[in-house]
């Protein structure tokens, strides 16, 4: 059963990495929302690195947001997502593997290039650190609660903007917390309590958001 | 049981027929209280002593905020009886709700925008009440832009349904990460809006005013309703025998 | 008189306020073959997919061994095979990694001799590990048969499967559903033109759609 959950990850993830442009386009996306707040706001690295948490974290919350459209639009035109809810396999769990993959090809890459823009935007090592934490703590509830939107309008022909309009509401919190944990730590402020709310956020939607995604899976696949 | 009450009220034929009867008395209490409430509220009750006659447009906005709020919680229980229990009436009640809420969160927008330019000096701040409502809206809008891209009916009616429990889960942590960042960003400052103790002949007029605006919601949802089930039935044998009547 | 095995009891479906079609009874025992025949837009994929349980419908109800497909939808799903009219094959895997990802998700045990043997019988061995957006509709059509054959269940439920497929291939799929009906089990397929099975077909024809 395990074994069998690591094949459709592995599977999913290698979709992914062969169509470059799925993982690349967000990423890309990411770097370029942050590069132009300095050529708009001025290159003053005060005015920058009191705003940079701010600046990252819309920027990535977008950037993800843009991705999580395509997580079962492909399943759709294949067919592939009747088979899934037609599998004798647990949906919540199946929905758990593709949140989990979509995580690691999305998600994963901008966590990591997070650095080098905060660099860009003078952060130091405790806010970097920072930084990353929160990315961390705060990306799976993003893709987490971003599934049920996408799972809901699956067979939408004419998405647009529509997924956003839908989820952004719902990321409020954890862009407050991950911003707010930034705040603090270029305050030297104790970071612990952000940490463990977004922890808690990040726990409940674990709990909940699967079992909601695959219920929106059932609805939304017939148009 | 179920089955009886679902047959007996719910189907939306008897539900046509029955809230015909209900609706004469849902406006007449509406009328008492509304009109209590708003000459209580405008002349009976003492102007506020730092806020003089300002604060009186209280009485239009805390009921709107509240009602707002209530309707957004009254969706998520359509939406559990459309889910759950297949109620064709509940998703009718469910989407009437979502435009009927929007228009009041609008409403307690723009009062609370406007109590603002003498108090604050500013038609807008990022006061945590204010802040959460405006969310309030933009969930509203989600709901209604979902339902309006659906084109098939039971669909629309179950992704509403699940985006409106989805939201109504998620309201109490918005709200409250909002009053925290507020408290955050502005220090202790005094909300305009808490009243820590309001003078009894203030707070009766407040209460009639929210009963009347919850009265007025439960008016217009069944008016809307009705004309829901009129469109959704349209086909149906009963329909066609009103219109020839 | 065999015992049915699939009842459909009284199925109808609404779409937006004109029914699609109404009141729709059969049972089906062992080694039945169903054909939903009807012109194009006449419910043949909807009634399909209500049959397979991906969709609801207004009124009526349908049984399993005598249980009620919606109260006991894990035994159902075990025993039921849907292919649709997209193939449910991921465009960015090789065939070997679509059959491998097939018995993943259906948790049937990957034997490659069992793969090799229903490979060759449907003549895509050579495209094995080319991915499948390379492939031809009729290989992709292949491929999707050969998931019949990976895990043989009860019920086969297929739209239009001989779409895209050449003469040999129709004739594999005919083989195919002979060799299922001998071994007892029910196919059900929704086509507007009969395949040539030796076996009689039952048939349920869906009238033409409402137009309102």
């Amino acid at each position: 059963m395990f074994h069998n959950l690591l094949v459709l990850i592995h599977h999913d993830i290698l979709i992914t990495l062969r169509q470059a442009y799925s993982w690349l386009t967000p990423l890309l996306f990411f770097v370029l929302v942050v590069c132009l707040f300095p050529l708009a706001l001025g290159p003053d690295t005060e005015t920058l690195n009191k705003i940079a948490p701010g600046i990252i974290w819309v920027a990535a919350l977008l950037a993800i947001l843009m991705s999580l459209g395509n997580i079962f639009r492909n399943d759709v035109h294949e067919g592939y997502l009747d088979l899934i809810l037609l599998s004798s396999t647990p949906l919540t769990l199946l929905v758990f593997c593709k949140v989990i993959s979509h995580w690691i090809t999305h998600c994963l890459p901008l966590i990591l290039i997070s650095p080098l823009l905060g660099v860009l935007l003078n952060l130091n090592n405790t806010e970097e650190l920072t930084l990353i934490t929160t990315l961390l703590l705060g990306t799976p509830v993003l893709c987490l609660l971003g599934a049920i939107g996408s799972a809901l309008i699956v067979s939408v022909r004419t998405q647009g903007l529509l997924l956003p309009i839908l989820i952004m509401p719902l990321y409020i919190p954890v862009l407050i917390f991950s911003t707010s944990a930034m705040m603090a730590a270029s305050l030297h402020q104790p970071l612990s309590a952000y940490f463990a709310i977004l922890g808690a956020i990040a726990l409940f939607t674990l709990v909940f958001a699967p079992f909601l995604t695959s219920a929106a899976l059932r609805i939304g696949v017939n148009q | 049981m179920w089955h009886w009450l679902n047959q007996k009220f719910l189907a939306p034929k008897s539900f046509y027929a029955n809230s015909a009867k209900l609706i004469p008395w849902i406006a007449l209490a509406f009328a008492l209280c509304f009109s209590y409430g708003l000459f209580a509220g405008l002349f009976i009750a003492p102007a506020d002593y730092q806020q003089g006659d300002g604060f009186r447009i209280i009485y239009v906005h805390v009921p709107s905020a509240f009602t707002a709020m209530a309707i957004y919680f009254s969706m998520a229980v359509f939406a559990v009886f459309t889910l759950v229990f297949r109620v064709k009436v509940a998703a009718i009640g469910m989407s009437c709700s979502a435009k009927i809420g929007a228009w009041f969160t609008f409403l307690a927008l723009i009062t609370g925008s406007i109590w603002g330019k003498p108090m604050w000096g500013t038609w807008w701040i990022w006061d945590a009440r204010l802040t959460s409502v405006l969310i309030l809206l933009f969930l509203y809008f989600g709901f209604i832009a979902l339902q309006s891209v659906i084109p098939n009916q039971q669909t629309r009616d179950r992704a509403g349904a699940l985006m409106a429990i989805v939201g109504v889960i998620n309201l109490p942590i918005i709200h409250y990460s909002v009053i925290w960042w507020n408290t955050l960003h502005q220090g202790p400052t005094l909300s305009k809006f808490a009243k820590p103790s309001i003078a009894p002949a203030m707070l009766y007029p407040l209460l009639a005013m929210i009963a009347a605006f919850l009265l007025f919601y439960a008016l217009t949802l069944l008016l809307r309703m009705r004309n829901q089930i009129l469109l959704r039935e349209i086909n149906s044998q009963w329909v066609a025998e009103l219109i020839h009547e | 008189m065999q015992q049915p095995i699939l009842t459909i009891n009284e199925i109808s479906f609404e779409r937006n306020n004109t029914f699609l079609f109404e009141n729709i009874s059969c049972s089906l025992v062992k080694g039945d073959v169903l054909q939903i025949a009807g012109t194009n837009g006449s419910g043949k994929s909807t009634l399909l997919r209500i049959l397979a349980g991906l969709l609801e419908p207004e009124s009526g109800s349908i049984s399993w061994k005598n249980k009620c497909i919606y109260e006991d939808a894990e035994t159902y799903k075990r025993d039921l095979h849907f292919l649709g009219h997209q193939n449910g094959i991921k465009m960015h895997l090789t065939v070997h990694e679509n059959l491998k990802h097939y018995c993943a998700l259906t948790g049937i045990t990957y034997k490659p001799s069992t793969i090799n043997s229903i490979i060759n019988k449907l003549k895509i061995d050579s495209v094995f590990n080319t991915q499948t957006s390379y492939l031809s509709a009729g290989q992709l059509r292949r491929l999707s048969l050969a998931k019949l054959l990976l895990n043989p269940q009860r019920l086969w439920l297929l739209d239009e499967p001989a779409t895209a497929l050449d003469s040999e291939g129709q004739q594999l799929l005919i083989d195919l559903i002979s060799q299922h009906q001998s071994a007892g089990g029910i196919t059900i397929l929704a086509t507007h033109q009969p395949l040539p099975l030796t076996v009689t077909m039952k048939k349920i024809q869906l009238g033409s759609a409402y137009v309102s």
